[in-house]
């Protein structure tokens, strides 16, 4: 056993720059085997190479963009020692124009700032990125092992968290709604987590896609049939997804337990207002939820009534004036303004030109309605 | 079609000792298991960032299991192979065994 901890500043370098790909793991890894009784050689040694794998993958990818700069830049420099034609110079690249006019100047400069350049050229891979990239992560609901994406800021937390309730779509579509909310989010310092529920994405082997039974049942029994297994799948083994998906994100050193919205867009609307009835969110978003089938469908309308009256924290429900219904958002606000519960509502201004586009606003406009939701979680659950 | 990317010797390696290591293969026991079976010790660092490339590809997956003390309150990370990983894995490995059977026995060449 080893009493001594491992060294502070290696721990402290890895934490900062080491990749972020499960950086948390590999710090723990070696904190346990240094406990086991490596020594701090054997430490320095294991974050020295883990620091260097990380600034490699963060060059590798910039590194096709890094040599056709270097590679433009190199040929305007010479056309610019060669040529006397300043002119045609500015056109390419004024910038080059610039250097021309001031070529000595240019030589003191570069010379006196050369090691102040190649320490940035270095240290810019390690600066904080705002957009940070989602990790793939498993979790067990039940006896299925299902996945999502998990989209961190930078440092160890603990942060705010967003549990994301993905759509309908199948396959992996919904990973675009998720990286339009994702880095938005991970900017204001939230996580977010985006599992895939069973039978979509990443979890489509877990069980069958929940529009395939749906169609199934209307093939079955009409519209009455599938609005009524609809009903059933998201209140029952979808809605058991998500809070196996609510307890994982609770466990993560790195998420306030105690701060976490539910958020979602069409399914995952409906998802949302069922999670928050169930408890555990400190708020709830419900983007467009139900506005593709609420109109005659009175089962989802009543699960989703009942649902909000009971809701244990207060939800913000938003779409675009040009949804297929915005029935639903109307509706369950004013459900919850009569029961004295927390509620706000939102309707935007048409988005595009069809009831699609404005059933999409729910993703593809997160940059217009995000500025709105941030300072609805922000009031409730970061005050 | 695209064009097919074969695993990288170190790919290899990573995603064979996580097979071996099963439930348990986290970062330190698939550490272990390179280095029992090459005589040479990875770093952690690289097999991190394999892991990553591989997760990427869709051969393997990861999860957190419960942080504990004994790790500064961090949690392990458990690996698995996925259907595609498993695939890939084997046709490596049926790739490797055929041409070591094309191979002339050590000290032999071809007649």
């Amino acid at each position: 056993m080893n009493k001594r901890g491992p060294p502070w500043l290696a721990t402290f370098l890895l934490r900062r720059f080491a990749g972020r790909y499960r950086r948390d793991a590999l710090i723990g890894d070696l904190i346990e085997e240094h406990g086991r009784g490596r020594g701090s050689a054997w430490y320095w040694w294991q974050a020295l190479c883990a620091l260097t794998c990380g600034a490699q993958a963060a060059i590798l990818p910039r590194l096709p963009a890094l040599v056709a700069l270097l590679a433009w830049w190199t040929v305007l420099l010479l056309l610019t020692l060669t040529l006397r034609r300043p002119v045609i110079l500015f056109a390419l690249d004024p910038s080059v124009y610039w250097l021309l006019r001031r070529k000595r100047r240019l030589r003191e400069t570069l010379g006196r700032s050369a090691p102040v350049l190649l320490l940035c050229l270095w240290l810019a891979p390690c600066l904080p990125r705002p957009a940070a990239a989602a990790e793939t992560v498993a979790f067990q609901s039940g006896d299925r092992t299902l996945h999502g994406l998990l989209y961190r800021p930078q440092g160890d937390g603990p942060f705010p968290a967003v549990l994301y309730n993905h759509g309908s779509a199948s396959g992996l579509l919904s990973n675009q709604a998720f990286d339009r909310a994702g880095p938005i989010l991970v900017a204001r310092g939230w996580v977010v987590f985006a599992p895939y529920r069973t039978g979509q994405g990443t979890s489509s082997d877990a069980g069958p896609y929940i529009m395939d039974e749906i169609r199934k049942a209307q093939a079955r029994g009409g519209e009455a049939a599938a609005e009524h297994t609809m009903v059933e799948l998201l209140a029952t083994g979808q809605l058991q997804d998500q809070m196996a998906a609510l307890a994982w994100l609770k466990r993560q050193p790195f998420v306030r337990a105690g701060q976490i919205v539910a958020m979602g867009n069409s399914f995952g609307g409906i998802e949302t207002v069922l999670g928050v009835e169930q408890g555990g969110y400190c708020a709830g978003v419900d983007v467009a939820g139900g506005a593709m089938s609420w109109e005659g469908h009175r089962e989802l309308q009543s699960r989703m009534a009942q649902a909000v009256e009971h809701a244990t924290a207060p939800i913000l429900f938003l779409q675009a004036g040009n949804d297929y219904s915005v029935e639903p958002s109307r509706v369950l606000h004013a459900a919850m303004e009569a029961v004295h519960k927390p509620s706000e509502l939102r309707i935007y201004p048409a988005y595009g030109s069809s009831k699609d586009d404005g059933h999409n606003f729910g993703w593809r406009g997160a940059d217009v309605w995000m500025k709105d939701a941030l300072a609805f979680m922000e009031a409730r659950c970061r005050p | 079609m695209g064009k097919r990317e074969f695993p990288g010797s170190l790919e290899i390696l990573v995603l064979s000792a996580v097979l071996r290591a099963g439930r348990e293969a986290s970062g330190i026991p698939i550490a272990h298991e390179i280095e029992a079976a090459t005589g040479r010790p990875v770093p952690l660092g690289s097999i991190y960032a394999t892991l990553a490339r591989l997760e990427e590809k869709g051969m393997v997956v990861s999860e957190l299991g419960p942080p504990t003390p004994e790790r500064g309150g961090r949690a392990r990370a458990f690996f698995r192979l996925t259907t595609p990983g498993l695939a890939e894995l084997r046709h490596a490995q049926r790739s490797l065994l055929a041409l070591w059977d094309e191979l002339p026995a050590p000290g032999r060449g071809r007649a």
